[in-house]
Formats: structure tokens, sequence, C-alpha cells
């Protein structure tokens, strides 16, 4: 008769045991799933945005005698009051160095675009001037810098925020840290009473205090965790091979009313946090 | 004999639940993903972001833009404009207790004022000139259905 109470309780167990596993793995699973679709899309998206929007910002474009402005028709002119102006697309160190150099970075009273605490570099090449000796380009770089979000978002930081904000203060969270300090003080004062010069009641502290910081936080919050306080560069290089997101837009190049040329903008962006 | 019939029968249970348990995961799956889909569009992550999209999406409008966007009737929003005018903070708040009321915060290439507005699920962007400069403005209002 004791074998029948058992058996069921035993296949009963496991039943719960089961179907509560695999609807948290399905929950699991879906969550994450969609989480990385996002960040894998976040870069990328913001390149193709900063792009447009320069592509239609009215200190670049051009505009004819009747103050009418054209998406996409860059202003030669205005491109030099802006940007560095290179003849051999960059390809001279001493120019690209221009580029990354923080004293021509592109002030916000020249072009007010650019993400907070993320580098866009940005350069146009004149397609229609560009051979191998001479190659007409523009570039430079677009700087906001946050430096109190800097400090707050680097990934230490970032890491234990999360820790603390997934900390579970719910009563059966503190149950299961009780139960796992009572039995990490038994292990603790056997294994301590064994040790000289510890003694069983030693033992006892540090294995309750081993037991509750095991229980603080499941292995999935710890490796969200660790998922979140990954910087962008990183996250960029993990998802696309590259820690920086290229983004090529075509455009024209309006040198005057009659001399156009086809060209192509590249907004390259590293997040840095 | 009578722990071997009985064992049988747990068996037979067994089987069946089993099969019933692979009928219903896909079940579940389908529930939970529509559930899913239901939150995941109106959370704070996913207006954060749209909302950033479109508000670096103005910028690339030649002239004056107006653009609404309601991400639901149901749910309000709080959000906040940082002091830089580069990053927007949204914290949805579902009436759901067991839904964790979370901050998301996306960023934008345009500049935005800074602001605070509680409580709402309209939002209305806009590019205009005035004397010959470009502003952009976050307007957001409560509407119910």
């Amino acid at each position: 008769m004791k074998g029948d109470i058992t058996i069921n309780v035993i296949i009963t167990g496991l039943f719960a045991i089961g179907v509560a596993a695999f609807a948290l793995y399905l929950m699991f699973k879906m969550f994450l799933e969609i989480e990385s679709v996002n960040l894998q899309a976040k870069t990328e998206r913001d390149a193709i945005l900063l792009a447009n929007a320069i592509l239609s910002h009215k200190n670049l474009v051009y505009c004819d005698s009747n103050f009418i402005c054209y998406r996409g028709m860059l202003d030669a002119n205005k491109l030099n009051n802006t940007f560095v102006y290179s003849t051999s697309g960059f390809n001279d160190t001493e120019e690209f160095k221009m580029v990354i150099d923080p004293n021509f970075w592109i002030t916000r009273d020249k072009l007010d675009l650019g993400y907070e605490n993320t580098i866009a570099n940005v350069i146009i090449i004149d397609l229609d001037d560009c051979k191998r000796d001479r190659c007409v380009a523009w570039g430079g770089s677009i700087v906001n810098l946050n430096a109190w979000e800097l400090m707050e978002d680097n990934p230490i930081y970032k890491f234990g925020k999360c820790l603390v904000e997934s900390f579970d203060i719910s009563l059966g969270h503190l149950a299961k840290s009780v139960g796992a300090c009572i039995a990490g003080a038994g292990l603790g004062a056997v294994i301590g009473s064994v040790i000289p010069g510890v003694g069983s009641a030693l033992g006892a502290a540090i294995g309750c205090g081993v037991g509750v910081i095991a229980t603080l936080w499941t292995p999935e919050e710890i490796v969200n965790c660790v998922i979140e306080s990954i910087p962008e560069p990183i996250k960029m290089w993990i998802t696309t091979g590259n820690p920086i997101s290229h983004k090529g837009i075509p455009i024209n190049i309006v040198y005057d009313a009659d001399t156009i040329h086809k060209g192509r903008i590249i907004v390259s962006l590293l997040e840095l946090v | 004999m009578k722990l071997q019939l009985e064992i049988k029968w747990f068996l037979a249970i067994f089987i069946v639940t089993v099969i019933t348990l692979l009928i219903l995961s896909k079940l579940v799956s389908i529930a939970l993903s529509q559930l899913y889909q239901i939150i995941a569009e109106s959370s704070s992550q996913n207006v954060a972001i749209q909302l950033a999209s479109l508000m670096s999406a103005t910028g690339s409008i030649m002239g004056r833009i107006e653009v609404e966007y309601i991400p639901s009737n149901d749910i309000s929003y709080d959000i906040e404009v940082d002091s830089m005018g580069k990053e927007i903070a949204v914290k949805a708040k579902f009436p759901q207790i067991y839904i964790q009321k979370i901050t998301s915060e996306a960023k934008f290439c345009t500049s935005f004022d800074s602001q605070k507005i509680q409580d709402v699920n309209r939002f209305v962007i806009e590019k205009y000139e005035e004397n010959g400069r470009v502003y952009y403005r976050l307007s957001a209002w409560r509407i119910n259905e």
C-alpha cells in the first residue's frame, strides 16, 4: 500500500516539475529572442536615420534662388564650410587624422544632428570626380559627449545596477534564502568543526552567508544583466563582426546650377554606451 | 497484482498526459506569443524606440512636418526628454499588476527641448521653421476611446 502512494507522489511531482520547467523555458526563450532582435537592429537603424537627416539638413542641402531646398542634393560650398575637404579621398593619413581630431569635430552650431555619446564619422565622396590619383571627398566627426551618462553606463556600474534592480524581495524568495542559509549553516558548521581553528560557529556563519548569496539571483537574471551591461560596440561586433555600422546612401553634389555630380554619403556610427 | 494494475493505470495516464501536453504546448505557445505581442507593442521599450525613431525621422524631411503616434488607447505613459535633448525615457503604465513598470530609454539624432510629461498616450512630433531656424517639438496628450 505504501508503494502505491510513493509512485503516485513521484509521478505527480515529476509532472509538476516538467510542466513548470517547460512553461519557464518557453517564456524565457520567447522574451530573450525578441530582446536580442531589438539590440541587433539598434545601431543599424540609428546610422540610417542619421544619414537621412544629414541629407535634409538646411546647412548642407542646395537651395535655389527661390529659397527652395532639395533633399539629397548637397551644396559643395556648404560642405566646404562644415567638413574637412580632401582631394585624396582621405587616403592621406594627415587628412584622415583631421577627420577624427577633436579640434575638427563638427560643432552643434554647424550641424545640430548626432546621437549622445556616439562618434559619427561622415564621409561624402564625389563619385564623378574620384579616380586613382584624385578623389574629392569631405569628412568630419559628429560627437556629442555626456560625461554623466558615460560614467553611469560603464559596464561594471550597469551590471551592479541591473543586479540591484532585479533583486527579488518577495516572500517566496525570502523563504528560499532562509532555507539556503539554514542548509549552508549546517554544512558550514560540519566543515568548520573539522578544520582546526575555524570552529562550527564561524563555519555556520560563513555557510549561511554563502547560502544567502547563492539564492539572491537566478542564473537567468545574472545572464540578463551580463547581456545588458555589454557596451554597444561589443554588441555590434558580436552580432555583425564589426564594431561600427556603415551606411552608404546615394546623393547628388551641386557645385553650381549646371554642375551636379553623383556621390555617396557614408555614415559610420560607434556607440560608446 | 494490485500494484501491477495501478502501475499500468499510471502508465496509461502518463502517456495520455504526455500526448495532451504536446498538443497543449502548441496552444500555450500561440497564446503566450499573442500575449507577448500585445504587451510588446505597447511596452516601454517599443514605444521608446518608436518615438526616438520618429523624432530622428522628422529630421529627414525638408520643411514642416507633423507626425502623430498613438501606441495604445488603454495604456498611459510617462515620458521624459533628457537635459541635452537627445534621449527619451518612456515608462508604460500597464493596468495589470503582474506586468512590471519598466523605464526604457532610446536616443534620437535631432534636438528637442528637455521636458517631462505624465499619463499620456497620444504623441505629436513636429518639425517647423521660424525666422529661418529649424525647430523640433514633441507634444503629448491623454486620449480615451
